[in-house]
């Protein structure tokens, strides 16, 4: 019996079984990511009219804040989410995650609407990919 | 192609293992066989080590039976810190098992 499964393993086809870990919640959404650019993004927009030095100093902080925190939820996704089969399907997903990720770094040094509207940009190609690997 | 089709039809299927959470018993690229009628005239029993659809994407893993309440079966990696199962999508129907890992 034992020879006759092991003829049968040699000559079979192999298909991938997963015996994998998510995060325990198993919740992920690249909505996070977005919602913190969008922060940035306001910031951006309303630099322009903040007057005082406080204000704009506060201003920064908090873009850089929330920054940092895209950068975080995007390196989840693109870590833990997404899975090898997802980067064959879509091969363009590590650079977009990279490009992604330093749009982020760029709207530090930034309070140009556009940079900031590149990021939202990014994040939106990243979620039409997302929701295509949750399509059934 | 063709053998792949026939290969389909038998009660057999060939899996290679993808990730830890089974570890010990099974490790990381070992290559299982699964029997899709060992629960044809048998009902699933505990401990016992089987291939199942993911109910939240149909996606196939290996886990073990550690729970059977009438059809409805929990399910568990033997790595209990890195195994997304029942604990995480709950109990999965006796459909959605594919068969029992026999070696």
């Amino acid at each position: 019996m034992k020879s006759f499964i092991a003829l049968l393993s040699k000559t079979l086809p192999v298909q991938t079984a997963y015996a994998h870990c998510d995060l325990p919640c198993g919740v992920y959404d690249p909505a996070q990511a977005r919602i913190e650019a969008e922060s940035v993004m306001k910031i951006m927009e309303k630099y322009s009219g903040f007057h005082e030095d406080e204000q704009k100093w506060r201003a920064v902080f908090i873009k850089e804040q929330r920054a940092e925190l895209v950068k975080h939820h995007l390196w989840v996704l693109w870590t833990d989410y997404f899975k090898p089969e997802h980067v064959e399907k879509f091969p363009q997903l590590h650079d977009l995650f990279w490009r992604a990720t330093k749009a982020a770094g760029d709207t530090k040094k930034s309070v140009d609407p556009a940079v900031g509207q590149k990021l939202l940009d990014l994040i939106g190609e990243i979620t039409d990919i997302f929701n295509k690997t949750k399509a059934k | 192609m063709v053998l792949k089709r026939l290969a389909r039809l038998l009660p057999l299927y060939k899996y290679q293992i993808s990730g830890n959470s089974m570890t010990p018993a099974l490790k990381n690229g070992q290559t299982i066989i699964v029997n899709r009628l060992s629960y044809l005239f048998n009902d699933p029993k505990k401990e016992d080590i089987i291939a199942l659809k993911d109910p939240r994407d149909g996606k196939i893993l290996i886990k073990r039976i550690t729970k059977i309440a009438g059809r409805e079966i929990f399910v568990q990696g033997d790595n209990k810190k890195a195994s997304t199962d029942s604990r995480v999508f709950g109990m999965i129907d006796h459909n959605d098992i594919i068969g029992k890992v026999i070696f």
